[in-house]
């Protein structure tokens, strides 16, 4: 039986499922996480939902796609402290298995590890800061007219949903136009170089193996910070691209540093030919890579399980 | 909580969020303009695959 732990709306999922029925693999998708887990006798049962268990012994493989493993929901510390060991024993004994996404990375991510890790590993990240006050930002701003500067979620999470709506953070440039909107003090705030760039690629990462696609975005002033600020009526152009091996070998030791074995990897391949590593992402889309370059990813993901 | 209740409480509390929440955007999904657009609302508008996704298997 292939476990997969994912979100409702994620359509990825769906296409992996469709090519588990193609392979006649049996699975169970669970949304959002599991409810616990349960001991009996000899036996160990993960918590599907109240009074549905899944012998731990009759999971083949899994794969963390999205979502949270499993949410405390312990009314005090002390009920914390003994819930959270069965929990850790469940987690690790999901470990065991033959898994994807499961390595223990993706809920440790921290963008800005990974960009130190990448910086270590010889890959050219942007120069980075975190910012607080409005002083500081004028006096990086003022004291490097010459450059350019953006900000950028520190978190992986770019969309919030909303009862209304989503609401949605993009990259942006940030001038010292901007800064009278600005209050004094502020949470920290990851600011970046702006690196001029011939064009973006997008990786996607899976146990070593690395497929990419160059996205055109530079030349639309709707895409040129973000391409997903997507021109609907006249989209970048997209096609596939090889990296070359010293830079994959590279993000491949980034990759194990970082304790993923999965993962959507965002570049700039800037004006100076250089390569630039701006974050990975273990839970991020990979469907368009594998539409748009053909390169059947989720049947990959498939096959793995 | 709605899209607006989110962005007043930003302004309220305008020191504890990070600059990139001051340029939140919403994006209405049910917005008459997204669905009028010609290419797939799910990943980079290049493709519609919604028809095709739920068949792929049988594509082969």
């Amino acid at each position: 039986m292939v476990l997969i732990l994912s979100l409702k709306n994620d359509f990825t999922t769906n296409l992996v499922i469709d090519w588990l029925c193609f392979y006649e693999k049996k699975h169970i998708r669970i949304n959002d996480s599991f409810a616990g887990v349960a001991f009996k006798s000899q036996k160990k049962y993960l918590k599907i939902k109240d009074g549905l268990l899944l012998d731990f012994e009759h999971i083949s493989s899994f794969w963390f796609r999205k979502g949270s493993t499993f949410l405390s929901t312990a009314e005090n510390k002390i009920l914390e402290d003994e819930n959270k060991i069965n929990l850790d024993y469940a987690q690790y004994l999901l470990e065991q298995k033959h898994s994807i996404g499961n390595t223990g990375g993706a809920i440790k991510i921290n963008k800005l590890i990974a960009l130190n890790i990448a910086k270590d590993c010889g890959l050219n990240i942007p120069n980075s800061f975190l910012i607080d006050s409005k002083d500081e930002l004028e006096n990086l701003l003022m004291s490097n007219i010459e450059k350019k500067y953006i900000i950028k979620a520190k978190t992986n999470i770019s969309m919030y949903q909303f009862d209304d709506s989503s609401g949605m953070i993009f990259t942006n440039e940030v001038t010292k136009d901007d800064l009278e909107k600005f209050p004094e003090n502020f949470g920290s705030t990851l600011v970046q170089e702006l690196i001029e760039k011939k064009f973006e690629i997008r990786s996607f990462f899976l146990k070593n193996k690395i497929w990419s696609m160059a996205i055109f975005s530079q030349n639309d002033t709707q895409t040129q910070h973000d391409y997903r600020r997507y021109n609907n009526d006249k989209p970048n152009r997209n096609t596939l691209f090889q990296l070359p091996s010293d830079i994959e070998v590279k993000l491949r030791l980034v990759m194990e540093k970082l304790n993923l074995d999965t993962g959507s990897i965002d570049w700039i391949y800037a004006e100076d030919d250089q390569f630039y590593f701006l974050e990975v992402n273990p839970i991020g889309q990979f469907t368009n890579v594998s539409f748009i370059c053909n390169y059947n990813l989720e049947k990959e993901v498939a096959k793995l399980l | 909580m709605k899209f607006t209740e989110f962005t007043e409480m930003i302004s309220r509390k305008k020191k504890l969020y990070p600059l990139t929440f001051f340029y939140l955007e919403e994006q209405k999904s049910s917005s008459s303009s997204f669905k009028k657009s010609k290419f797939s609302p799910f990943y980079n508008a290049n493709y519609h695959i919604e028809p095709f996704y739920k068949n792929i298997h049988r594509l082969l």
